[in-house]
């Protein structure tokens, strides 16, 4: 019984930290669209908006 | 400029350097160290696919970064620093990858509304967690009791849901205790503002209460704990809420027609070519539709001949072809060849327009049920508060310290949600099911009404049938071979766009009419190679005999000479019944719905169709009033009448039948007169909005007979002390879900009617 002790702040924690996940996933616009995602797996090229531009 | 020329060469044209720094104030946004966020549309990013080389193709311009495309809305936006690029670079890289970008500031994109939306899906999540974790706790709590758990695990456990559900209190369920502050408020103000309460006060009441009397119980260490139902309250309201406004945006959306088409537009008007502003477009003017491109208003094809895909319209997945004389309709997608056409109606008169028009109509008014379903939820609430009130009084007098308990679960079992979502749901899932079928509803009641349909009467002609007609046969009555007029009448047709026209080959050997004249009702008049012809009716052609078959539509072929006229063909030809009308009769049939025709048309082509449709009851030659009199015969006897009708003759009929539908290619009156609008070219429809509507009224029904009995057995229950907290919060939760699900059954059972 005493475990409990332990395991409930570890719980604690660990909520905090999902909740915090969470809310940072919303800020990022993750839940605007939830349908693409999954099609972009089927995308000839990788599409990666994060690379790095070419010179023009 | 032509405007067949290269996307890209007119956009150039379009963001001169005024342009850029307007667009700049217009359609950008300041964010991080001197960068600008840029929202734009793409109307003509179709998939997923679109979206990928759109992403890549912005990827490529300098300083672009955090592109986010959502495909549903055909909308990106991405961040760029306004030093190392331009708008013109980033619309540029848009149209190289074959698209049209346009900036248009749009409603549901207000930044207000987008922040509202992320809130509200941050407050669902924190609820959803907490609710989790509380469950867990709870759990141990019930079972505790009978087991070892001493009094101080008891307690930490209390202590733990507390901690949790504090921010499902004061972060999530904070719109419900804001609105029933707004409510209460309004509903003391002594200048009586509204006078009637909302389902936010006994649910910010119960939160409020349930956490209230929890904490209590929690720090004094005796009592009841209700946290599990305050989290599960809060999470399950949240949810059912996010639902119903993103399924309103939804709805919203689709009304937003304008933001599809094109905004400017190359026209040539008076052999001057102009760019113009689409609402600028006249009837008369002449516009070229490049291959890939929308067509920006209603026109009719003066040249080329193209692929048009018209699912935007009416949901068809299949391509028409189009020629010169066709109808092109604003919205339409042009796929294969470049279109000229002559444009018919502004923008704010297409066909398009008047559809959304009617279907916004249909939820400005209330159907009368849900009406009433709002009145007694309105009064739900009131009589809740009442009751609970009534109940802790009462209970003062019995048990005092059971008052709070009993109290608290009548707040948390009564479920004003299952009254108040019982009807949203099932009518909004069920205008989603119909729209997806190709039927739209023009207004409230039509889904009603639809499903007490037990009558059926079909105009024959436009509704019934429909498609290519087909020469049946040629019947010389001079010295003329049949496949001779056939091509003298095929080259006079060539140069008409009579329904008609389609019966004869369009490119018969290179005859060709020259000075051809059409007049109206009669037929066409013209010369093939030196001689004069004349193509229609008996009477235009002055000739005076039976027809051969009287099932088709004859028409006759003379040649003018200077004493008068030569007979020299008789054509038959046959009007064919829609492709899926006989299926769509058995259907009906099968939904013990009975079909009538009531046709202007003679008996004997009436009698053809009757026939050929399965021996369904008609009556032949009857004129409009004779239409009237024979609905308004059927609706005294009792019958639920629906009116399938294209023409303007069919309007009187249509407005005193029950429910009346139109064609999507009826005359506009037909369709300003209807209650609902088929889509498709075919009537296939029919029967499955009648399905679907009926199963709507049942669902319905079902909603509203299970939200009041479990109100009436719950509440009183609750108000005696014999619902233990658990159980009213489980009961609370499975009869609003219970609700939800049983009406998202519309949506998702569709695929049974593919």
């Amino acid at each position: 019984m005493e475990m409990i002790l332990l395991l409930i702040p570890v719980s604690v924690v660990v909520i905090g930290a999902a909740i915090a996940a969470f809310i940072w996933a919303v800020d990022n616009g993750q839940y605007e669209d939830i349908n693409r995602a999954g099609d972009s797996t089927l995308f000839d090229e990788p599409v990666d908006p994060h690379s790095k531009p070419h010179s023009s | 400029m032509n405007a067949i020329a290269p996307v890209a060469e007119r956009n150039g044209a379009l963001l001169g350097l005024e342009d850029e720094r307007a667009l700049m104030e217009l359609a950008t946004r300041p964010c991080e160290s001197g960068r600008r966020e840029f929202e734009l549309d793409v109307p003509d990013m179709r998939c997923a696919n679109c979206a990928g080389r759109i992403e890549t193709a912005l990827a490529r311009v300098p300083s672009v970064d955090r592109v986010r495309v959502n495909a549903v809305r055909h909308h990106i936006s991405l961040e760029f620093d306004p030093n190392r690029a331009t708008l013109s670079d980033i619309m540029g890289a848009v149209s190289a990858a074959g698209y049209t970008p346009v900036v248009t500031p749009r409603a549901d994109d207000d930044p207000a509304l987008k922040a509202e939306h992320r809130t509200q899906i941050k407050r669902l999540g924190v609820a959803g967690i907490g609710m989790m974790q509380v469950m867990m706790f709870s759990i141990a709590l019930y079972v505790g009791p009978g087991t070892d758990m001493n009094a101080f695990y008891e307690s930490l456990m209390r202590w733990v849901a507390l901690a949790f559900t504090t921010p499902v209190v004061l972060y999530s369920a904070a719109p419900f205790f804001r609105n029933a502050y707004i409510c209460l408020s309004d509903w003391f103000d002594p200048r009586g503002g509204n006078q009637s309460l909302s389902m936010d006060v006994p649910v910010a009441l119960a939160i409020g209460i349930a956490f209230m009397a929890s904490v209590s119980a929690t720090v004094s260490g005796s009592g009841h704990v209700y946290f599990d139902s305050v989290t599960m309250f809060t999470f399950l309201l949240l949810g059912a809420r996010l639902l119903e406004q993103s399924s309103r945006l939804r709805l919203a959306r689709m009304d937003n027609w304008l933001a599809m088409l094109p905004q400017r537009v190359n026209v040539a008007r008076d052999g001057v070519n102009l760019d113009v502003p689409i609402t600028q477009v006249r009837a008369g003017d002449i516009v070229r539709v490049a291959a890939g491109d929308r067509v920006p208003v209603d026109g009719i094809v003066t040249d080329g001949a193209s692929e048009v895909d018209e699912a935007a319209l009416n949901g068809e997945s299949t391509s028409v072809s189009r020629q010169p004389g066709d109808q092109l309709f604003a919205g339409t997608l042009n796929v294969s060849q470049p279109l000229a056409m002559v444009v018919t109606a502004q923008v704010s008169d297409t066909r398009m327009a008047a559809i959304a028009r009617l279907a916004q109509r249909a939820t400005l008014d209330k159907p009368p049920v849900a009406a009433l379903a709002d009145k007694v939820a309105r009064h739900f609430v009131t009589g809740v508060i009442v009751l609970a009130l009534a109940t802790y009084v009462t209970w003062q007098f019995i048990d005092p310290g059971h008052a709070l308990w009993a109290t608290i679960a009548v707040l948390v079992v009564s479920c004003p949600c299952a009254l108040s979502l019982a009807m949203p749901t099932a009518m909004t899932a069920s205008a989603t099911a119909l729209r997806r079928t190709g039927f739209i509803a023009t207004r409230a009641h039509a889904i009603e009404s639809l499903a007490r349909i037990t009558h059926v009467v079909f105009d024959k002609t436009g509704t019934l049938t429909g498609g290519k007609p087909q020469l049946m046969h040629v019947e010389p009555l001079a010295e003329l071979t049949a496949d001779h007029c056939k091509r003298i009448a095929g080259a006079l047709e060539d140069r008409t766009n009579h329904p008609l026209s389609d019966a004869f080959d369009s490119n018969a050997d290179g005859a060709v009419a020259s000075d051809v004249r059409i007049h109206a009702g009669l037929g066409v008049a013209g010369t093939v190679g030196n001689a004069r012809y004349r193509l229609g009716s008996a009477q235009f052609c002055r000739i005076n005999r039976p027809p051969r078959d009287r099932t088709c539509t004859t028409i006759y072929l003379a040649r003018e000479t200077t004493v008068g006229m030569t007979p020299l063909a008789e054509f038959a030809i046959r009007v064919w019944l829609r492709d899926d009308a006989e299926s769509t009769l058995r259907e009906l049939e099968r939904l013990s719905v009975t079909a009538e025709i009531l046709t202007g048309d003679g008996a004997t082509a009436a009698a053809e169709v009757s026939t050929a449709l399965g021996a369904v009851p008609y009556s032949a030659t009857m004129s409009p009033e004779a239409k009237l009199a024979r609905v308004q015969d059927l609706v005294r006897g009792g019958s639920h009448l629906m009116m399938v009708g294209d023409g303007i003759n069919d309007v009187p009929g249509l407005a005193a039948a029950s429910v009346s539908v139109a064609p999507a290619d009826g005359t506009d009156l037909a369709k300003s007169r209807s209650d609902g609008i088929l889509l498709g070219r075919g009537l296939g429809a029919l029967p499955r909005a009648i399905a679907i509507a009926r199963r709507t009224r049942s669902i319905v029904r079902q909603n509203m007979t299970w939200a009041i009995v479990y109100n009436l057995t719950a509440i009183p229950l609750a108000a005696a002390g014999l619902v233990p907290p658990w159980v009213a919060a489980i009961g609370m939760s499975v009869s609003s879900l219970g609700v939800t699900l049983n009406a998202a059954r519309l949506s998702r059972g569709e695929q049974a009617w593919r």
